[in-house]
């Protein structure tokens, strides 16, 4: 008899748990149903999907315009600026989503290093006046004494930095 | 006889105790398990339920002013992307802008290079100033830099490197037209003035060219330019420089974020920077000061 009573609350207490277990499903999928029928009736992502491709897309066709434009007025106040014994020797720009980076190879004209260090440290304080530049960094011309080409093109610094267009 | 019947006892109760942990071990527990899980869900659901619905009265949905918006807009893009029957009246369309164009800005020498497919290496190059002879220093400065020339055009031609794969390349445009994006390279020689103007005006036309990479240099008398863009097109016919449509998605996260205050509120078009063509101010010539490399 006893093992009778020990299966029947065994078994009872399973059965308990799995109504328990089937009430909690439904309650379940009635809130998630509620959520969906909530979501589907105010779309809300799709609007704001919608309104976030409409700024992606004025930006986009705004965008050409804009590089170009910054591209040739950076050359032009770069013309600005530069003056003998100073002169460009390559120039590279390359547009980004809202900046684009450049590398410029300056050569200066000069006998010793030191001069023309001096004359292009003169340039690289005038360029930091660039409000729009936001990083900037050098590299002196390696090795230290004149090369072949060196000596023909003065000594050449490059200048690397990135240009805010927006 | 009194052992028998303890081993009997001991027996009983080690046999109830498995045949509860079985219970206890292969039902109620993973059962437990469910109902936390389920009863989680339903927390969850609620509570995002309530914020669905809190976030629905605050928000402003698009009404039919803002529809019309959405609606011009997608024709401006449209309109930005040239369609054409193929790859070959694309170029026609670009050669003849860019032959225009070279024109008004009184360019001296201006060259078209392309590719005759992606990967491959570039043509040979097209004088855009027919009555013109092309100048000997761009030549020159263009062959000390064939390889680099080439290099470029073809990290350009694939559009996974573009800002903008991850918005154009997922968007369909009906019917068989799909989205093509191809670069060119435009060499030119001319005087300050004139080149940085045909810079700035280089993506003003139908084409809608938009500037990958520049490159200056110096020529004889003049500095020379080389000028790296890409155009895409809607084209109908199959094409070598065709976008995957599945590249990039829509392109999500890209710009703006999702959860910015300006998706809560309708668009005003009037507060969107759009940048229109500007004209560069003056530029003089000869302070431009470009050193001619001693190849």
């Amino acid at each position: 008899m006893l093992p009778l009573i020990f299966f029947i609350i065994l078994a009872a207490v399973s059965a308990l748990l799995h109504f328990e277990k089937s009430r909690c499903q439904k309650r379940m999928l009635t809130a998630r149903q509620q959520f969906n029928l909530t979501a589907r009736a105010a779309p809300v992502e799709k609007a704001k999907a919608q309104r976030g491709w409409f700024y992606k897309i004025n930006y986009y066709l705004g965008y050409a315009w804009r590089n170009s434009y910054a591209a040739a007025d950076f050359v032009h106040r770069l013309s600005g600026i530069v003056r003998m014994p100073l002169q460009i020797f390559d120039l590279k720009i390359v547009p980004g989503w809202q900046n684009f980076r450049f590398e410029l190879a300056l050569a200066v004209a000069a006998d010793k290093r030191e001069q023309a260090r001096r004359v292009f440290t003169g340039f690289y304080q005038v360029m930091q006046d660039f409000t729009d530049i936001s990083q900037m960094a050098f590299s002196e011309p390696t090795p230290p004494d004149l090369t072949p080409g060196q000596a023909a093109n003065g000594f050449v610094f490059i200048i690397s930095g990135q240009v805010e267009t927006e | 006889m009194k052992l028998k019947v303890f081993f009997r006892k001991i027996v009983w109760i080690l046999a109830s105790l498995a045949v509860l942990l079985a219970f206890a071990g292969l039902d109620w527990l993973p059962a437990l398990k469910e109902l936390n899980r389920l009863k989680r869900d339903e927390r969850e659901y609620f509570l995002q339920t309530n914020r669905l619905k809190s976030l629905i009265s605050r928000f402003a949905f698009p009404d039919e002013k803002e529809k019309l918006i959405f609606s011009k807009t997608e024709d401006r893009l449209l309109e930005s992307l040239p369609r054409v029957a193929d790859d070959a009246s694309w170029l026609a369309i670009i050669v003849s802008a860019l032959r225009d164009r070279a024109k008004l800005d009184q360019l001296d020498s201006a060259l078209l290079l392309i590719q005759a497919g992606p990967g491959q290496p570039v043509a040979a190059p097209l004088n855009l100033l027919t009555r013109a002879p092309v100048a000997d220093d761009l030549q020159r400065w263009l062959a000390g830099q064939r390889q680099e020339t080439d290099r470029c055009l073809q990290t350009f031609a694939d559009f996974h490197q573009s800002p903008w794969h991850a918005v154009l390349g997922g968007m369909e445009f009906g019917g068989k037209r799909q989205l093509a994006c191809r670069p060119i390279g435009i060499a030119v020689a001319a005087k300050l003035p004139a080149l940085l103007h045909f810079v700035n005006h280089c993506s003003w036309f139908a084409g809608h060219l938009e500037i990958v990479q520049l490159r200056m240099g110096q020529g004889e008398t003049r500095p020379l330019a080389l000028i790296f863009c890409r155009g895409c097109y809607r084209v109908s016919a199959s094409s070598a420089w065709l976008v995957p449509v599945q590249v990039g998605g829509n392109g999500e996260n890209l710009l703006i974020d999702a959860d910015s205050d300006l998706l809560w509120q309708p668009v005003d078009p009037n507060a969107v920077s759009l940048g229109r063509e500007k004209e560069l101010p003056p530029v003089r010539d000869s302070v431009m000061l470009l050193k001619k490399r001693n190849y």
